[in-house]
């Protein structure tokens, strides 16, 4: 095998493998870029034109619904959501930020996992998780639905308008919190909370007959203190049984522990299902604490059996069934009252215009949440074929060797390849500026029976879409060595310029084609000097990048 | 994509795009000093032309040409001259000699650098007016001559207009003999009775057996296009000496 033919053996492998070998899955990622909460900044540059993966730490993905990403800009030193003007749903002209992208993301990590296509260069952009509402948050709207429940409106009112500010943004007013009347939330309640908190607020269906006297109070702390040691929560138990405070206890109405506080303080009324639930919790800690200790002075051998601590004698194993009640009843009321809790939860879930707003970037004026920048400009080389009409106007064939640089209108990354990238058509899904609604359910005669609310966008802004751009070009060359027609010269000493549009084919080839200007002899007779004359060309060149790989391995194997 | 096929056909329209250039771009005003000239074969006429302004300096050079007389400083119907500037206007010139035969000169300039385009020559033409005869004056190589045809005298008659100039071509000039007492009987050899370019005609004569003393008249006349006699003459005496 001779040297050319091993360099053309050469250069078709290298053709064959300059293709990604990536595989490929709906989150395929080129890189992995982590951000930190604290400093609010990626450990690397976010990359353009690859998918990449956003680490987001000390975010849970369990909490988050979606993930959307908004184009963001700077217009007067202040960073905004770009905006887009399109026609409402109303038919009237707005102007305000709409959705890039919903972003997919990894919802079984206990870190936020956030899957990016792959993005346009120098693009700042935030990013917006819906998450649902907070612990703090979602309290706050359960003491809403108790007051709604216990028809103090007026309260409720004051306590919704307090938790719509809370779940706004204090620097841009960006709230993702979309029911924006106490009226409108009164609707949402009566369509789907009110009849779980007309259950948990019905007596009748809570178990509330454990009790203990006080002489059975005695009981146990002399059981127990003799047996194993001083029962210090005694004193509890005897003030729940002096204030006979038993069905609150069972019904969670207030927390054993808290039974010194005033009926204030310490008592809760039906409706609050989500402090109850934390009482009952309290509660049935409490009493499986006691429960234990008794079977602990049961299971002794010389265990006690009976104590008479008045002037009945009461034995222990009453005791224990008196607590077991207690016990057994809490936990079947907590179990109800859960089961309701967590119906009304999941319908506060459910409604997607109750989610809370966290923003990365966005709420922090860091712009670090921005896409790399790269070259524009690269250098080729190649080969030309120049056609310039010749001094009695007949087409003149002039092929030259060429340097070239090529300038391309946006930042190029020559790695990707355009099948990294959709085509506008085929966005999924489809890109919207202004109104669009989508057919949720249709009846059996076909006919529309469930429309989606209003939406605006995606748009697709931040995303990197095929465009020609990615591969067309300025090619600015200059020919190489004199003219061997006497009529012609360089434009330049010994180099003519090319200029014209590139397109480029793969990741290093181009194909050119525009105008060159050369200089030819004058039309006129009694001028000598060499006139600049236009023609046309057409060259394909090759990357000075991948000229020097192949110059590379041809050195190792033929030095 | 529309915008790059735009881009290519305004690179082939322009690069096809046939400007030629005009003659007058090259060469102009080609004029004489007179409107018109005698065709005596001694006048001359002064001719110049404008070479453009855009022109480099090694190829100001052009080629007159004329299509009859010559030029004075080459001697022929050709003469290359390089232009130069007057008042800022760059100008050859060339001096024309006419020739003696009626008619139009016409002169053509073209650059001396060949073009493969085409010829860049400009062409005006000046007319020659026909030089007539005002007078006719005789000459003889010698005064005396001998009898019986022993010798011979060269005759000429040269024709001059009214300035003293030649005349043009194509007149004839009637030669004849007499004497006073007898009939001449001379005879006329080589007879040139057509003026040309040095406005003369000529012959070589010899006397008969006349004795020594005989005193013989040659004339000459100037002939009319119809060959009848004019009265533009002029004769000479040739004395019998041996």
């Amino acid at each position: 095998m001779n040297k050319t033919a091993l360099t053309l053996l050469l250069f078709i492998i290298c053709l064959t493998f300059t293709n990604s070998v990536i595989s490929q899955n709906p989150f395929q990622s080129d890189y992995l870029i982590k951000y930190d909460l604290a400093t609010h900044k990626t450990d690397k540059p976010i990359p353009f034109d690859h998918s990449f993966t956003l680490i987001v730490e000390k975010i849970s993905s369990k909490n988050i619904d979606r993930v959307q990403v908004f184009e963001a800009g700077y217009n007067q030193g202040k960073r905004r959501l770009s905006k887009n003007s399109f026609t409402d749903c109303d038919g009237q002209k707005v102007k305000q930020a709409i959705v890039d992208m919903e972003l997919k993301f990894n919802p079984y990590s206990d870190t936020l996992q956030i899957f990016f296509p792959p993005l346009r260069p120098n693009i700042d952009f935030d990013i917006m998780l819906f998450s649902y509402l907070q612990p703090s948050n979602r309290n706050s709207l359960l003491r809403i639905n108790s007051l709604i429940s216990t028809s103090n409106y007026t309260a409720a009112e004051s306590a919704f308008n307090d938790l719509f500010l809370a779940l706004r943004d204090d620097i841009f007013g960006r709230t993702l919190f979309s029911i924006f009347s106490f009226e409108g939330y009164k609707d949402f309640y009566t369509a789907k909370l009110a009849s779980h908190y007309t259950t948990i607020s019905d007596v009748s269906k809570f178990a509330t007959d454990g009790t203990l006297t006080e002489d059975q109070v005695r009981a146990i702390d002399i059981a127990t203190s003799a047996a194993i040691s001083d029962f210090r929560n005694g004193d509890i138990l005897m003030e729940a049984s002096k204030r006979n405070l038993w069905p609150q206890i069972q019904n969670g109405l207030i927390d054993i522990n808290n039974v010194f506080l005033t009926e204030k303080e310490s008592l809760t009324n039906m409706h609050t299902g989500h402090i109850r639930l934390k009482n009952m919790e309290s509660s049935i800690a409490f009493f499986d604490s006691v429960f234990k200790r008794l079977d602990r002075v049961i299971s002794k051998t010389d265990g006690i059996v009976t104590i008479t601590p008045g002037a009945t004698p009461i034995i222990v194993n009453d005791l224990r069934t008196a607590i077991n009640t207690i016990k057994n009843n809490l936990k079947a009321n907590y179990s109800l009252l859960g089961d309701e809790m967590g119906a009304i939860n999941k319908e506060i879930d459910l409604d997607k215009r109750i989610r809370q707003g966290s923003y990365l970037a966005g709420n922090t004026l860091s712009s670090d949440l921005k896409t790399a920048g790269g070259n524009v400009l690269f250098l080729d080389a190649g080969f030309t074929n120049i056609i310039v009409p010749g001094v009695t106007n007949k087409a003149v064939y002039i092929p030259k060797l060429y340097f070239g640089a090529s300038i391309y209108f946006r930042p190029i990354d020559k790695n990707t390849r355009r099948s990294r990238f959709p085509c506008k058509k085929n966005l999924d899904p489809k890109k919207y500026y202004g109104c669009h609604k989508e057919v949720l359910s249709r009846n059996a005669d076909g006919s529309v029976k469930e429309i989606s609310e209003p939406m605006y966008g995606p748009d697709y802004g931040v995303a990197t879409k095929w465009d020609i751009r990615q591969h067309l070009c300025l090619n600015i060359g200059i020919t190489l060595g004199a003219m061997q027609n006497k009529d012609f010269d360089n434009l330049y000493n010994s180099t003519s310029l090319l200029v014209g549009p590139a397109y480029r084919i793969a990741r290093g080839f181009k194909v050119s084609a525009g105008v060159a200007l050369l200089k030819r002899t004058s039309k006129n007779p009694i001028i000598s000097e060499k006139r600049v004359v236009p023609g046309g060309y057409f060259s394909a060149s090759v990357d000075m990048d991948f000229i020097q790989s192949l110059q590379d391995i041809k050195n190792i194997l033929f030095k | 994509m529309r915008y790059l096929t735009f881009f290519l056909l305004a690179v082939i329209t322009l690069t096809n795009c046939k400007r030629e250039v005009p003659v007058d771009k090259v060469l102009k005003n080609l004029t004489f000093s007179k409107p018109e000239i005698s065709a005596d074969g001694q006048s001359t006429v002064s001719v110049s032309v404008e070479v453009s302004n855009k022109s480099s300096d090694d190829r100001r050079t052009v080629i007159f040409s004329v299509s009859s007389g010559v030029f004075t400083a080459s001697g022929n119907n050709k003469y290359t001259a390089k232009a130069e500037y007057e008042s800022g206007i760059l100008i050859a010139k060339a001096t024309l000699r006419v020739s003696t035969k009626p008619g139009y000169l016409v002169v053509s300039v073209k650059p001396e650098f060949d073009s493969p385009i085409k010829e860049f020559v400009v062409t005006d033409s000046i007319p020659a007016i026909k030089s007539v005869p005002f007078s006719i004056k005789l000459g003889a190589s010698a005064f005396g001559i001998a009898s019986n045809h022993l010798n011979e005298v060269f005759i000429t008659g040269k024709l001059l207009n009214a300035s003293g100039k030649f005349v043009s071509e194509g007149y004839n000039v009637l030669f004849e003999d007499s004497a006073l007492t007898m009939a001449a009987k001379g005879q006329f050899r080589e007879l040139n009775t057509t003026t040309a370019d040095s406005s003369a005609s000529s012959a070589y004569y010899s006397a008969f057996a006349h004795p020594i003393g005989t005193q013989i008249k040659i004339r000459g006349t100037l002939l009319d296009e119809n060959g009848n006699k004019t009265n533009i003459t002029d004769a000479i005496l040739l004395t019998v000496n041996q």
